[in-house]
């Protein structure tokens, strides 16, 4: 096997870790070369210490401990404040005739399966958990709300809003909530808050979607459609594909939600605007459902999902922590097209994640590219695209520039050590 | 005697429905304005503490009311966050957001 390192001379048979070439850069690349380098170090120690302190809570653990045990209770507060209330509806009866009670019960159905029949996750708990949901909470109150047991859905005052049961998406948001709290345990202020606000809104849309048999292109992304009373102007609370367009009214104003880190806003209100700057990551996560095609829950769902289980997620990450967790677990779960779909996604939103190194292997070289004194050079890898070879002397981009384009000439395949823009090492296969 | 109410919070979290609203007494129906003094005659409001409701780990989309009263020389604030155990002092926000909102525009 012959390789090419990326800071030039010929091949050599040594094996080369990567972080190893990586300090090459650090200690040798121009400014930019430098900074790049030592970020993406920087980003491979910490994950390293961190899976060796942590060696058993597998990131990608799916399934939890018993058999999936579904058993849903839906109470009635009427119209008082006392949790749970009165019994109303329990798992295998009919319906109640309460609209209230059954949408509830419906909604953690759909909830429960989304997260078993696609997560394998057993309830909220991952244990069986009971799935309690109180309604008629309160007198004409405008608000749904997760205790940290259990879920509690006001009537509305009719005015403003109606019932909060009448959006499939508010319970599974509000169920949500239970399974952060028993999973990443995302603080609930600022950033983190809004990454807690924006995971309950990816996974309450989602539980609508395929409730609906919805992919992603046909999904209207709203939160709490159907919940602002008639004569409102708005269409729902939040618009995960538009955020800040979901309602314009009078007595209601403008949705004040950001879709750009540009845009963020800074509040001390609401935890920190934790209901507002979610909008951010909602529409990371609405871009990358639709660059990537097809059901939502099957592409976005799962790398969003393995990254809320993710024990690298601390609890108090910032966009940029959680953004850089969703690109690892793409690619991890689906390789490097899909990897670099989520990379555009958090662009879009003004986010961008430190460049994530990988091996490529037995890749096609499909088209390449130089400028006339082979000074800059560029390679179209298979299922990668193009990619600009990175070496630190002029003799690198030729050696690299000639075992790539012999490999689009012979056909055969390369391993090559990319990042998003560049290819830092090659291999023929 | 001054009531303003100030909502932090919820699903929703509207913010223009969160904004602060001032109750003046003086300026209302004699009757509400009687039933906003007995309520906080009965909920003690002077004696409560700055922080009302211990809310659970994990908990999210709560509620927390912010009110302040202005009697004479006397000023208290309390925050107070759902779920309300306290009846009345349930019945008071539920009134002074009734009353509040019959004045809005």
């Amino acid at each position: 096997m012959r390789h090419l390192h990326a800071h030039g001379g010929g091949g050599c048979t040594c094996f080369i870790i990567p972080p190893h070439m990586l300090e090459k850069i650090a200690e040798n690349g121009t400014a930019d070369q430098r900074e790049k380098a030592r970020q993406a170090l920087s980003i491979d120690r910490t994950f390293r210490a961190q899976r060796v302190a942590q060696p058993l809570q597998a990131p990608d653990r799916i399934q939890g401990a018993g058999a999936l045990h579904k058993n849903r209770r839906t109470y009635t507060a009427n119209h008082g404040t006392g949790l749970p209330g009165t019994l109303v509806r329990s798992e295998g009866q009919g319906a109640s005739g309460d609209v209230a009670v059954d949408e509830a019960y419906d909604g953690l159905g759909a909830t429960f399966d989304l997260y078993a029949q696609v997560y394998g996750r057993n309830s909220i708990d991952d244990n069986g958990m009971d799935l309690i949901a109180t309604v008629h909470y309160g007198n004409k109150y405008n608000n749904a709300f997760w205790n940290g047991a259990q879920m509690v859905f006001g009537d509305g005052d009719g005015t403003i809003f109606n019932r909060f049961t009448i959006a499939i998406d508010v319970e599974g948001h509000e169920l949500t909530h239970g399974v952060t709290g028993a999973t990443a345990a995302l603080e609930y202020h600022d950033q983190p808050g809004a990454l807690n606000e924006s995971v309950s809104d990816c996974f309450g849309s989602l539980v609508k979607q395929r409730s609906l048999g919805q992919t992603a292109a046909q999904a209207d992304w709203l939160i709490g459609a159907g919940l602002l009373a008639a004569g409102i102007h708005g269409v729902a609370l939040r618009s995960m594909k538009a955020p800040g367009t979901a309602y314009d009214d009078p007595l209601l104003g403008k949705d004040p939600q950001p879709d750009h880190m540009s845009k963020y806003v800074n509040t001390a209100s609401d935890n920190g605007g934790v209901h507002i700057n979610s909008g951010i990551p909602n529409k990371a996560f609405y871009l990358t459902a639709v660059a990537i095609g097809g059901n939502s829950w099957d592409g976005a769902g799962k790398i969003w999902y393995k990254t809320l289980l993710d024990s690298r997620l601390t609890k108090t990450a910032q966009f940029l922590d959680f953004a850089n967790l969703t690109v690892d677990n793409a690619n991890s779960l689906f390789g490097a097209a899909v990897r670099d779909k989520v990379i555009k996604a958090w662009h879009d939103v003004g986010i961008d994640v430190a460049p994530v190194l990988s091996w490529q292997y037995n890749k096609a070289v499909l088209s390449t590219f130089t400028s006339p004194h082979q000074t800059n050079a560029w390679a179209y890898i298979q299922d990668n695209g193009w990619r600009k070879v990175q070496t630190l002397t002029p003799d690198g981009v030729h050696n690299m520039f000639t075992l790539l384009t012999e490999s689009q000439s012979s056909g055969a395949k390369v391993h090559v050590y990319v990042d998003a823009a560049l290819i830092y090492q090659a291999y023929s296969a | 005697m001054e009531i303003a109410l100030e909502i932090s919070g919820g699903f929703a979290a509207i913010p223009k429905l969160s904004m602060p609203m001032t109750i003046e007494t003086d300026k209302i129906d004699v009757h509400l304005a009687d039933e906003l003094k007995s309520l906080l005659e009965q909920t003690s409001f002077f004696d409560q503490p700055e922080s009302v409701g211990t809310t659970k780990p994990g908990s999210a989309d709560l509620m927390t009311y912010i009110v302040t009263v202005r009697d004479g020389g006397r000023v208290h604030t309390i925050r107070i966050t759902d779920p309300i155990t306290d009846p009345s002092l349930q019945l008071l926000i539920d009134r002074i957001q009734a009353i509040g909102r019959l004045k809005r525009p």
